[in-house]
């Protein structure tokens, strides 16, 4: 049995997590999750048209990734990477969970998540999954990696009427 | 499992009941309930709150406040032991004057109890008292023999056996030459003086029937007598005896008779204390009953912690202050047990390291101050400053115009 990192100590980190998302860094990004059901694919499986469920407001740890631009036939263009890491006890608390394929607006950027992991954990073990039991370890995160995408996903903004179809963000948890 | 829940964090208020302080010792005092929940509360903003988190909780901060209030008790009792320890010394601790607090918040008087008792020990030494008993015994004499033992002369007079661990202490041992005086005629009838021819000369002899009567001076007789002392002194073997161990030899050699110079001795008496009896007088100053429940040092001195309502302001100020400091240390170390703390995606270093250096300072800093201002508390402080105000007092009053007078 690990004399360190148990469910008191767990707390405890959950605690100044808490206090330094919420309080200290402060920053939220808006999230908007993919309806799977209802963004039909074809043969290919690409979906023409896909459908969001109304944005909610996600508390994180942004990592903003320097921009590269490029110029080619088409134009100019650039691409951008992110990170956001989200405390996994909001996750929880919302019961939400991030899948590859949402979409977040983060300072004025739609970003398309293109993975999405939970394998931060205190003292390196994961309390759901160690065999000694739940008592031990914490985890902290779910990083979700996500590259900036065209600034009028579909069912988000509506360029043909102007302005945009999406309802007022609410706090997710 | 959801750790969002049950956050080890002050909540911003408590409510104080008996039992949640470690020892208890002030529990149940009213005003220390009352306390404990303001004192919560100001330790807790004393350290961010509510700006910041506080990861401590309810009964960390009644803990740094009985704690508090243990030191400033225990820096007070310090001050009264060295005050009132000579004067305590010996008492017995279940005195039917003391109360249960023992001395605390008693006003401890002056007492020469000590001082007595340790002058008795120099009066065992001094022979002029003491709690000692002394003991006599006697050797009888053998014509020839001048060694003897002294425990022997002891277990055969007292009729006692001695153990290896009893040891003797010889205070006197009377032998002494026969005075002079027994061999000096009677100084006021004029035999053998010489001064029947002083007044046979002056025709004074037939006066008196048969014996005359003769005022002379008085340094006549000592003079005399001082013969006779030099005399044996000088010119005999003299009453004397050398101990060594257990042995005394006595002197002169033991006979079977004497004569009016030289007096037949038969025993020889001594006088003597056992030193166990002395060791144990030094222990329990002359008082078996004193062996057990007795002030005998700092360890036991009835002092107990001071009750928290009856402590001034000012001392309630410093606990306070010394509170938050513990409370500030605790609030250290728990940030420090993880040298950094994961974050998402990163990791951040809490100020554990800084509260407790910083905590530990003003600790040492408030006991320092503390210290100070009791030890001008003590009795031998306070009497050299009223010293020194009577002093110069006097000297105000010197400059004062005498015989000034305003009509």
């Amino acid at each position: 049995m690990a004399l360190f990192g148990g469910k008191r100590d767990a707390r405890f980190i959950a605690a100044i997590n808490a206090e330094l998302i919420n309080s200290v860094i402060d920053t939220e990004i808006e999230f908007y999750k993919l309806i799977v059901e209802q963004s039909n694919s074809n043969i290919y499986g690409e979906s023409e048209n896909k459908t969001y469920y109304d944005s909610i407001l996600i508390p994180c740890v942004v990592t903003k990734d320097d921009k590269n631009a490029g110029m080619d036939d088409y134009g100019y263009s650039y691409t951008r990477t992110s990170t956001f890491a989200i405390s996994r006890d909001l996750l929880e608390k919302a019961d939400f969970y991030p899948q590859a394929g949402d979409i977040v607006l983060w300072d004025n950027e739609y970003y398309e998540l293109d993975n999405v992991d939970a394998n931060q954990y205190f003292t390196g073990k994961n309390p759901d999954t160690w065999p000694n039991g739940s008592e031990h370890g914490y985890s902290v995160s779910v990083i979700c990696n996500a590259h900036v995408t065209r600034q009028t996903p579909q069912a988000i903004k509506d360029l043909r009427h102007g302005g945009d179809t999406k309802s007022p963000a609410y706090k997710g948890f | 499992m959801d750790y969002s829940e049950n956050k080890p964090i002050w909540p911003g208020s408590s409510s104080f009941t008996a039992g949640n302080t470690p020892f208890g010792f002030f529990d149940a005092d009213v005003i220390f309930q009352s306390h404990a929940d303001k004192f919560a509360k100001y330790a807790a903003q004393h350290v961010g709150y509510p700006v910041m988190d506080v990861e401590l909780q309810d009964i960390n901060l009644y803990t740094a406040f009985e704690a508090a209030v243990i030191e400033y008790s225990n820096q007070v009792n310090q001050v009264n032991i060295v005050n009132n320890l000579v004067n305590t010394i010996g008492i017995k601790t279940g005195s039917s004057f003391m109360s249960d607090n023992g001395f605390t918040d008693a006003v401890v008087g002056n007492s020469f109890g000590y001082i007595t008792k340790l002058s008795k020990a120099y009066g065992t030494e001094a022979e002029s008292g003491g709690y000692t008993k002394w003991y006599s015994a006697s050797i009888d004499m053998v014509p020839g023999q001048q060694t003897y033992s002294i425990r022997t002369a002891v277990e055969s007079t007292m009729g006692i056996t001695l153990s290896d661990t009893n040891g003797i202490e010889v205070r006197r041992v009377l032998h002494n030459a026969p005075p002079a005086l027994i061999r000096y005629f009677d100084p006021f009838v004029g035999t053998g003086l010489g001064s029947q021819q002083l007044l046979d000369a002056f025709d004074f002899g037939g006066f008196s029937p048969s014996v005359n009567f003769m005022l002379m001076p008085l340094h006549a007789d000592l003079m005399r007598i001082q013969t006779i002392e030099f005399n044996d002194r000088i010119r005999k073997s003299h009453y004397s005896f050398d101990i060594h161990g257990d042995n005394i030899r006595i002197y002169p050699v033991p006979t079977t008779s004497g004569s009016a110079a030289d007096p037949f001795f038969p025993s020889v008496w001594f006088e003597f204390m056992f030193e166990e009896d002395k060791q144990n007088d030094a222990v329990l100053f002359g008082n078996t009953a004193l062996t057990t429940g007795a002030v005998s040092d700092a360890s036991n001195i009835p002092y107990t912690y001071q009750k928290y309502s009856t402590i001034n302001d000012m001392g309630r100020a410093w606990i306070i202050r010394y509170g938050a400091a513990i409370a500030k240390e605790m609030l250290g170390y728990i940030r420090s047990k993880y040298s950094s703390v994961p974050i998402p995606n990163g990791e951040v270093t809490l100020n554990g390291s800084d509260l407790v250096s910083q905590a530990q300072s003003e600790k040492e800093t408030l006991i320092t101050q503390l210290r100070e201002f009791l030890e001008k508390m003590t009795k031998e402080q306070m009497l050299t400053r009223q010293n020194a105000e009577a002093t110069q007092m006097n000297e105000m009053m010197a400059k004062i115009p005498l015989r000034l007078y305003v009509g």
